[in-house]
């Protein structure tokens, strides 16, 4: 499956075009201090800092990448936060509350919160776009309901019964509907996916997946067979069952972490494929092998420190993803921004937006 | 105030408002005026008065921003300068503690201790103190709520025979009448015994918030015995005296709580390790509580007049397990070998 994906990798018609690449300048010793008096202040404050941690977290990590010399820039107040967050707070604690006193009510808050959900993740990507800002010009995410809808809730049901195969196609529905939609100032982003790419993507990855459990059932499910059919009966599993478990387990992860292998492998296609103002283009060089190592590596760092190396497993992984981020102008990159005109008025005057709920688009 | 290094230029960049084209820009604060003019000795870009610019705080060696907020932006890398002619201002104790070896080693410490402090003695704390501050019409409350949403969903009309039914709330009764003459009854507890088949959770018995006790066909058809189907309402009783099901309630709503305020800031593993970590806490509290209802409960069957150790037979016919079994840290119940001889000691000791 890599074998096959690194040559055509390589073989990207953009390699020999000029790139502009994105650094990241974040260091894991400087966002300790960052992180941990984050943490400290949020307990002490018990948790209202927390608003106040993001922002900090945030403008650090967006103050950290830059492109062509300039950095980006998290715009975000944190009483907007604050607010967003003790409202999602009260609305979960009544809503806790009135379903144990009156179920009845529950359900039909649940049937409102479903209806509610799409608009409310909707105005929440635009609100991460608009607080993203890049010399000056700040990011924007168009809000539709339906759209939306379908991409929350239709979208998943298509991969559940078609077993999984229908997944590159909700891939392609969901990225490019949420490209479509994000813009630089008034300048969009286009994208058309193409489904070959990630068919042959997920055929791989689904391939591997399915030996991956196939191997770890046989480890297990095999030698109760043979002691069964040895005649042997107890209440205690074979030795040869219990030697077993521990290379099943590892299995079983592996086959977890191809999540991120099917991840890597998106975005590489959809950055190539990613167009602004049409003629700007991507580039995403992940190695899916490397990040399906920094993502198990960070796990297994930050287990065995407690914790204490999550800030260093962050700055190590926003690192690798900023390295293998490129942009290739279609002409000069200065006449391109100064013609953008930004689509907001005065950044966190005007509006106090649904935040609160995290999702990323793509990685 | 007005010494030279005042009035050093600081280098950056200029923004007008709406325009992605920076102007290369040197600043300087003097007078309280802040003026910003291009650089190489070209014209005054702005002036604005010290106190009417925003300046971003200090973070690590994130570039700086200086604002008129609805008109134009500075952004420069040079932070030491920034700090420099403003004297100081926005650089913020913040920055200082994030960069200060030992306010890190002093905050790593805080962090550990608090965390252990409130997971181990705060949120049970914290829990106790909501459930005695909790009205019984408020339990009774709940549990009529459970009740009906249980009964439109995993309950059914009982199958048992009625003679049986009549039987047992009758036994039940009389366990409350002695659970009421103890010294330390609650005594606005009202108790209530219904029978459900509820073939989706097996041979079963509950104890609801207020004083619901539920249980199911399929233990009625286990427990062949009255003695012993009266002993787990002993126990059930003990639930409700404890008033354990508000406990639980509770305590993973603190859990829950917990883990969205800190979550913003571990990692999502970190959050899964947070969230597994609460479901072995939630299962420890679980047998804590199971062990409490078995003494409460087996001192109760005492004074009923009935044999305490017919819990630990209800349990052997119930799981089918032997009564050598011992406690495992994942499961929800003590083992039997640890109940029986908790029970034995509860009624020793009367």
């Amino acid at each position: 499956m890599t074998d096959t994906s690194t040559t055509a990798e390589s073989e990207q018609p953009h390699a020999s075009e000029a790139r502009l690449p994105f650094e990241f300048h974040g260091k894991a010793g400087e966002y300790f201090g960052i992180w941990i008096v984050n943490l400290l202040l949020t307990i002490a404050t018990l948790g209202v800092y927390s608003a106040w941690a993001k922002v900090r977290t945030n403008r650090y990590f967006y103050g950290s990448t830059r492109l062509d010399g300039d950095a980006f820039h998290y715009a975000a107040k944190p009483m907007q936060i604050l607010i967003a967050r003790l409202i999602v707070f009260a609305v979960l604690v009544a809503f806790n509350v009135l379903a144990q006193y009156v179920p009845e009510a529950g359900v039909a808050l649940l049937i409102v919160f479903f209806f509610l959900f799409p608009w409310l993740i909707s105005r929440a990507l635009r609100f991460q776009s608009r607080v993203t800002r890049w010399r000056n010009v700040g990011f924007d995410f168009r809000t539709d309901y339906w759209p939306t809808f379908v991409i929350m809730y239709l979208a998943p049901i298509l991969s559940v019964v078609t077993l999984g195969l229908g997944i590159p196609v909700v891939t392609k529905w969901t990225q490019e509907w949420a490209y479509k939609r994000f813009s630089f100032g008034d300048r969009g982003f286009d994208v058309q996916v193409p489904l070959g790419k990630l068919y042959g993507l997920f055929g791989g990855v689904f391939v591997v997946g399915v030996l991956l459990y196939v191997g770890a059932l046989a480890l297990i499910v095999g030698p109760i067979i043979a002691s069964s059919q040895a005649g042997l009966e107890g209440d205690t599993l074979p030795a040869s069952v219990i030697a077993a478990i521990i290379p099943a387990y590892f299995m079983m992860l592996a086959a977890a972490l191809l999540i991120y292998v099917y991840r890597a492998g998106v975005r590489n296609i959809v950055f190539r494929e990613l167009v602004l103002d049409g003629n700007h283009r991507f580039d995403s060089t992940v190695s899916k092998r490397k990040y399906a190592w920094i993502i198990f590596s960070n796990l297994i760092a930050v287990a065995v420190s407690l914790g204490f190396l999550i800030p260093w497993a962050r700055i190590r992984l926003s690192r690798f993803l900023a390295e293998n981020t490129f942009v290739i102008p279609g002409g000069p990159l200065d006449q391109f921004v100064e013609s953008v005109k930004e689509t907001q008025g005065v950044i966190g005057e005007e509006y106090v937006d649904m935040e609160g709920i995290d999702i990323g688009i793509g990685l | 105030m007005a010494s030279a290094s005042d009035i050093t230029p600081v280098a950056g960049k200029f923004y007008r408002a709406g325009s992605g084209t920076p102007v290369p820009a040197r600043l300087t604060v003097e007078r309280k005026l802040v003026r910003i003019a291009e650089a190489g000795g070209g014209p005054v870009l702005a002036e604005e008065a010290r106190g009417d610019v925003a300046i971003s705080a200090r973070l690590g060696s994130v570039p700086r921003r200086v604002e008129m907020i609805g008109s134009w932006t500075f952004e420069t890398d040079d932070n030491d300068g920034i700090d420099r002619a403003f004297g100081g201002f926005g650089r913020g104790a913040l920055s200082a503690l994030e960069g200060s070896l030992p306010a890190i080693l002093v905050a790593v410490v805080f962090v550990v201790v608090s965390l252990i402090g409130i997971t181990v003695f705060g949120l049970p704390a914290a829990t106790q103190a909501a459930v005695d501050r909790t009205p019984q019409e408020a339990e009774r409350a709940i549990a009529a709520g459970s009740m009906r949403s249980l009964d439109a969903t995993l309950f059914r009309e009982t199958e048992a025979d009625e003679s049986r039914r009549e039987a047992l709330q009758e036994a039940f009764a009389e366990l409350v009448s002695a659970y009421e003459n103890q010294p330390w009854a609650r005594e606005d507890v009202v108790f209530r015994l219904d029978f459900r088949h509820a073939p989706a959770i097996g041979p079963n018995a509950l104890a609801l918030p207020g004083g619901q006790v539920v249980v199911t066909d399929d233990l009625l058809d286990v427990l062949e015995e009255d003695e012993m189907v009266a002993a787990v309402l002993a126990h059930e009783i003990a639930h409700v005296h404890h008033r354990h099901g508000l406990y639980a309630l509770y305590r993973s709503a603190g859990v829950g709580a917990l883990i969205l305020f800190l979550g913003g800031d571990l990692s999502a593993l970190a959050e899964d390790a947070v969230v597994q970590g609460a479901v072995l806490s939630n299962l420890s509290v679980s047998r804590r509580s199971e062990r409490e209802a078995d003494r409460t409960g087996a001192q109760l069957a005492a004074a009923a007049g009935l044999d305490p150790m017919a819990l630990l037979e209800a349990l052997e016919a119930l799981t089918g397990a032997d009564a050598d079994e011992k406690s495992s840290w994942l499961s929800s119940h003590p083992g039997l070998k640890d109940r029986a001889k908790a029970i034995r000691e509860a009624t020793a000791e009367r």
